[in-house]
């Protein structure tokens, strides 16, 4: 009785088929990966909000007034801006194709 | 690619690395629960679902010692606990004896077959029994898994066979 037990025992549990149970575990990952970035998001933003009433908001609206154009018509600024813009893009396609 | 290069990977973030994870071990773990919840194929799956959220977000902890299938036990056996205290769904300690079932009546007893047995174990005993024999984890490793100091799981394997030899008696017969 011993060894048939023990055979018995050791056998491997019985195969569950996954019907996707895989899948919602991945989606539900998914679903509480979104809601941490949310609830990281609104901790900033109500982190941020006493910080923005000592902000002096005007003079740096006017400032960017005064820059935007200048900057816009630089040209090293725009190829800086272009270079970014290429390599993010270029990182966004290989964590898509490889994740 | 190796189980803990695919861990590696999934703790970096690799959401991919993670769901092959997810698809290599889901039968171990909700054959594991169902065994411990006495064949509640729902109950068990909620709980698998549990075991591997908790999973994703303590992957980093994950430091490749033992088995991932037994790293993955420890949490669905934690899982299992919280519910049975929560829900009161069976007495988690000794207390759960066979006596009254320890000599099969003869039409029930060629019924009983190993899972049938098995839910009258006690879940340590359950547990202790699936880890040692059918994961195949070492004693020292299922102690750590499940919590509990080296000799209590000896004996809990040692109780839970005896218990088990009891109730097939009848099923040695027939053979």
């Amino acid at each position: 009785m011993t060894d048939r037990l023990d055979d018995l025992l050791s056998a491997p549990l019985a195969d569950v088929a996954d019907d996707g149970f895989s899948a919602r575990v991945m989606s539900r990952i998914g679903q509480e990966r979104r809601r941490d970035e949310w609830i990281t998001y609104a901790a900033i933003g109500v982190a941020a909000l006493p910080a923005l009433l000592f902000v002096p908001l005007p003079a740096i609206a006017t400032e960017v007034s005064r820059l935007a154009p200048l900057l816009a018509s630089a040209a090293p600024l725009a190829g800086a801006a272009a270079l970014l813009t290429l390599t993010l893009s270029f990182e966004k396609l290989i964590q898509d194709r490889f994740s | 690619m190796t189980e803990d290069q695919l861990a590696r990977r999934a703790a970096d973030g690799n959401t991919a690395a993670f769901a092959t994870l997810v698809r290599q071990h889901q039968s171990q773990v909700r054959g594991f629960l169902r065994r411990m919840t006495r064949g509640d194929a729902a109950l068990a799956d909620d709980l698998a679902q549990e075991t591997f959220l908790e999973a994703h977000r303590k992957i980093s902890g994950w430091r490749g010692e033992g088995s991932f299938a037994g790293w993955l036990c420890a949490i669905a056996w934690s899982r299992y606990l919280m519910e049975a205290r929560k829900r009161k769904l069976e007495p988690l300690d000794d207390a759960m004896e066979i006596a009254g079932d320890a000599q099969p009546e003869t039409d029930s007893a060629l019924r009983l077959d190993l899972e049938s047995a098995m839910a009258r174990l006690t879940p340590p005993e359950r547990a202790a029994l699936t880890l040692c024999f059918a994961l195949g984890l070492t004693n020292e490793e299922a102690a750590m898994r499940l919590g509990l100091p080296l000799g209590t799981l000896k004996s809990h394997v040692a109780r839970g066979r005896e218990k088990l030899k009891t109730l097939l008696q009848a099923w040695q017969a027939a053979s």
